[in-house]
């Protein structure tokens, strides 16, 4: 009869067939998905992409079973890489298509890019590019001191710099480069960046009121001071940049050609490609990022001991970067003698348009008629590029 | 020691990627000069 019982009720038994350490973390791991699918129904974090992540962790930790005498669960398995069992997966486990389709060759980054660049406005960027592009690369700090730090602890170069780069605060550049340096790592690496992306929106404006001083955060910039900048100049602008950079770096081209794609169609006027790439593709990549990054958070693969590590490497990451970004506000601040408001600075870290919309609210707080975010995405999407560049150096030299 | 070579590497790749985001500058300068339609930088007059 309990024999019966536990064959029926196999989520329930499959407690029993585990050491107690492996039945906290997956209690563990269901109860960060009630926190996440909190967290985004009060919008502290994103729900896009947290909410649909949060429902798939407690559904993956739950809903586990037994298939060929081995714990599992019917959503998908990552750690397959046989031809053969790969393709048997697909007709068992129903997110296991969409994984092998998009995940492992990082589609899903490329189809997320597209969204990102057609949502993406150039202006302030062309306008004062040198402004924009030294605060972004101020804003990398994280993607560079977290590379030693993460050796200190143990972990080879790949994964070093596939770990490093969640300083770019990038979600598609960070599974990209994970792919590319540290597919091992890839579920850790990439959920602990998406949450840690979200986390930006609580973190930042702490830190924002902790280092900058706050008689700064009001500082009013004069919107009539950003020159026009013509569809045209960015047209040429998003088709010269994806041309040089692929040049240079062909081990990140998708990246560069699915950003600036989307770039090309918004600023060539394409209203039925631009409609289709944010509300469909851009829509529907977010969906099925959250859920199935949710969906590999099982587990028999969080219990790898490292991904604690992963996550304070990642909080590090994010915050150097941060602080790198902050530093770089206060200098252009200095250098343009206080016609800058440092706050542009947060917004270096290119999490679009999270982090400009931090600096913002921020300057809001202190000043109603402070409306700095046209300025505020020219460093946003420097950071992009930035980020690009320094994840292209990453995956080229120690591919 | 691994550490300190590990730094020393990763600023290296910070130097080559400021020179690569200065390129991008001169990109958009280039840009910029090269186009028909230059940026007018003067405020708009206030009618």
């Amino acid at each position: 009869m309990i024999d019966q019982a536990a064959r029926i009720f196999e989520g329930l038994s499959s407690f029993g067939q585990m050491d107690v350490q492996t039945v906290l973390v997956r209690l563990g791991l269901m109860a960060a998905g009630f926190l996440l699918i909190y967290l985004s129904a009060k919008n502290i974090l994103d729900p896009m992409v947290l909410m649909p992540m949060g429902l798939a962790m407690i559904l993956v930790n739950g809903a586990t079973l037994t298939i060929e005498g081995k714990l599992a669960n019917l959503f998908v398995d990552p750690m397959l890489v046989e031809p053969d069992q790969i393709v048997n997966s697909m007709q068992i486990l129903f997110l296991q298509p969409i994984y092998n389709l998009m995940f492992s060759n990082g589609l899903i980054a490329c189809f997320v890019f597209m969204g990102i660049g057609v949502v993406t406005p150039l202006d302030y960027l062309i306008a004062r590019p040198l402004t924009s592009l030294l605060i972004a690369i101020g804003s990398e700090l994280g993607s560079i001191l977290t590379f030693p730090i993460a050796v200190a602890f143990g972990f080879n170069y790949r994964e070093a710099a596939a770990i490093a780069i969640v300083g770019g605060a990038d979600g598609p550049m960070v599974l990209f480069t994970s792919l590319e340096l540290a597919k091992n790592l890839f579920v850790p690496i990439s959920v602990v960046a998406y949450v840690y992306l979200s986390v930006t929106y609580a973190i930042y404006p702490y830190m924002i009121k902790l280092l900058i001083p706050k008689r700064l955060h009001g500082i009013k910039m004069d919107l009539r001071s950003i020159p026009k900048v013509s569809s045209r100049q960015k047209l040429m602008f998003a088709v010269l940049a994806a041309a040089a950079l692929s040049i240079l770096f062909p081990v990140a081209s998708p990246l560069f050609a699915s950003f600036f794609i989307g770039v090309m169609v918004k600023e060539a006027d394409l209203p039925r490609y631009q409609k289709f790439l944010d509300e469909v593709m851009l829509t529907g990549s977010s969906f099925f990022l959250g859920f199935v990054l949710g969906a590999l958070f099982s587990f028999y693969i969080v219990t790898d001991p490292r991904v604690l590590l992963i996550m304070v490497l990642g909080l590090i990451a994010i915050v150097l970067s941060g602080v790198g970004g902050i530093v770089a506000g206060l200098i252009a601040y200095k250098l343009s003698h206080g016609k800058i408001n440092p706050l542009i600075g947060i917004a270096g870290v290119s999490c679009v348009p999270t982090t400009a919309k931090v600096a913002q609210k921020c300057a809001l707080a202190a000043n109603k008629q402070a409306i700095i975010l046209p300025f505020a995405m020219g460093p946003n999407v420097a950071g992009v590029i930035t980020t690009a560049i320094i994840a292209g150096i990453y995956v080229g030299l120690l591919r | 020691m691994e550490s300190l070579h590990a730094l020393i590497y990763a600023l290296g790749i910070y130097g080559l990627s400021l020179l690569v985001t200065l390129f991008v500058w001169l990109v958009i300068v280039g840009i910029r000069r090269l186009s028909a339609e230059p940026i007018d930088s003067r405020p708009p007059a206030i009618k």
